[in-house]
């Protein structure tokens, strides 16, 4: 259909001059054209080339995709493609030198289709382009979008989950209670006299202490669907599904134990040495339609607020059921 | 026009052939076993053909097409509904791909999946026509069942429907293909048919 005022010498240079390979095979599978690319990437030479059967330059190619679509070409008149994806190397084709003695091939991809020679007999063209780079650059930006959307999850600073990350996580959980009728805990955690131990530490100490805390409570929380994020500055928050009061409260104990026992030395808290928790429990078992997880998150908050009260490095379940307080451990 | 229970008989042989070549091509880029069987054939109306696609209640999907010319033209198109696209890619390419990854695929993917398919059906018909098609590359697209272009009243008013069930690695998903014919096109091809039924000695 392309009519062309080219003369031969121009199209044979524009072969020469193409950025992708361009084989021509005649209806005996003879290659009768070879391009300046395709040797350059094959190592073949034009005169290598020419006059053999492609089979005999390519013999692992007998039975596979790339030998159907020549033969689908040249006897059926059927153009095919082989993409990258199902193929990443059909041919032993490298971009450079060094890779051909790493084995390193090219990624192609590669279009067969059928022409009509002078008198009428079936020719085959087969273009092949190199998709590394492509390929390369859709690695990269997986690998960045995957980073990404794990940073956009995460706390910066202690790398555990973020506000954002409790937030989506509590609210999922809550469903999820509501409509398998399970029961959902939270816990609420706050260093207690942070701020006097940034004002006589200094920030990076500061900074420091959160990191280990926050590390601390993470390695209490160890059931796959619990999560510990940072809530607030100096705030955690802790989701529990499925766990009931008992459990609950034990755990609170716990992450209060494991705190202290990193021994983070505090010098100015009128508490302990150390630096301690004080921890607000709280369980709720929806019902469907009736609380939302405000509840929940304040009921804990009460929780917390009695423990800070009640002098600090200990934790306090709130029983919402009856709306008493009960100590934990 | 309406054509014999005969016709529609022959014409599911030779495309349960075409398939049939297919599931071999699938199954060597697999390294696995690939069945594929087109129980079904009808020849419907645009309309028609809509409504049974869109009643699988899915939405979007996933399409190929060739447009091959020859005895007769027909604009061939394979359709998977988008999840059934999503899972021959995942078959194909192997199950070390994340399925959030195999997005990424699908177009280069199903548009070999469907060039191997088309053409074993159409080159299955020119054997058992004796007769050579010509056709364009493959082309996909993301659609809408509801608004896929499936010709119209005017050129293209017949659809040659074919359920198409695959399965692959003994997961089994299912789609159609469609040929888009002209009414010259649909008299070609029944006379085509007629011929291969008549040197088969069966009228």
């Amino acid at each position: 259909m392309t009519a062309t005022n080219l003369d031969s010498p121009l199209l044979a240079q524009s072969m020469d001059a193409m950025q992708l390979g361009v084989v021509i095979l005649d209806a005996d599978e003879t290659i009768i054209l070879w391009n300046q690319w395709i040797a350059q990437h094959s190592g073949i030479s034009c005169e290598q080339a020419l006059s053999r059967k492609i089979d005999e330059l390519f013999p692992e190619l007998m039975s596979s995709r790339l030998k159907e679509a020549v033969t689908y070409a040249c006897h059926q008149r059927l153009p095919s493609v082989l993409s990258p994806a199902l193929h990443r190397f059909p041919l032993p084709l490298y971009r450079k030198e060094h890779d051909r003695h790493s084995n390193h091939r090219m990624q192609q991809l590669i279009h067969i289709m059928p022409l009509a020679g002078e008198n009428s007999e079936s020719c085959v063209l087969i273009q092949i382009r190199d998709m590394t780079a492509t390929a390369n650059r859709e690695k990269l930006l997986r690998q960045q979008a995957e980073e990404l959307k794990r940073s956009n999850y995460l706390d910066a600073l202690t790398g555990i989950a973020n506000r954002r990350m409790f937030d989506e996580t509590l609210a999922e959980e809550f469903r999820r209670a509501q409509r398998a009728g399970t029961a959902l805990a939270l816990a609420l955690v706050d260093i207690d006299h942070f701020k006097l131990y940034n004002d006589h530490y200094g920030h990076i100490l500061g900074d420091q202490c959160l990191t280990r805390v926050a590390g601390g409570l993470q390695s209490c929380v160890k059931r796959a669907g619990d999560l510990a994020a940072r809530y607030g500055g100096e705030e955690f928050g802790i989701v529990l599904p499925g766990m009931d009061e008992t459990r609950a409260s034990e755990l609170a104990v716990d992450l209060c134990m494991r705190i202290s026992a990193l021994a983070i030395r505090h010098e100015t808290s009128p508490v302990a040495s150390h630096v301690t928790i004080s921890v607000g429990v709280a369980v709720l078992k929806p019902e469907i339609g009736t609380h939302d997880f405000n509840a929940l998150i304040s009921s804990a908050d009460v929780a917390l607020y009695e423990a800070k009260k009640e002098g600090r490095n200990r934790a306090i379940l709130f029983s919402i059921a009856n709306g008493s307080f009960h100590a934990c451990g | 026009m309406e054509l014999s229970e005969l016709q529609i008989d022959a014409l599911g042989e030779m495309f349960n052939v075409g398939v049939g070549r297919a599931a071999a091509s699938l199954s060597q880029i697999v390294n696995n076993e690939v069945l594929m069987s087109a129980p079904e054939v009808r020849v419907i109306s645009p309309e028609e053909a809509r409504k049974e696609l869109a009643g699988t209640g899915m939405r979007r999907c996933s399409s190929v097409s060739q447009t091959f010319s020859g005895p007769f033209d027909a604009k061939a198109l394979l359709i998977f509904p988008e999840n059934n696209a999503l899972e021959i890619v995942s078959l194909m390419m192997g199950q070390h791909i994340a399925p959030d990854e195999l997005a990424e695929y699908e177009q280069e993917t199903m548009c070999e999946v469907g060039n191997i398919i088309l053409n074993a059906c159409i080159s299955a018909l020119a054997d058992l026509f004796g007769t050579e098609f010509q056709s364009t590359l493959p082309v996909h697209c993301f659609g809408d069942f509801q608004t896929i272009a499936l010709g119209n009243a005017q050129n293209q008013p017949v659809i040659l429907l074919i359920q198409v069930d695959l399965i692959i690695s003994k997961k089994q998903v299912q789609g159609h293909i469609l040929f888009l014919l002209s009414v010259s096109s649909l008299k070609s091809l029944v006379e085509s048919v007629d011929r291969y039924l008549a040197g088969h000695g069966l009228t």
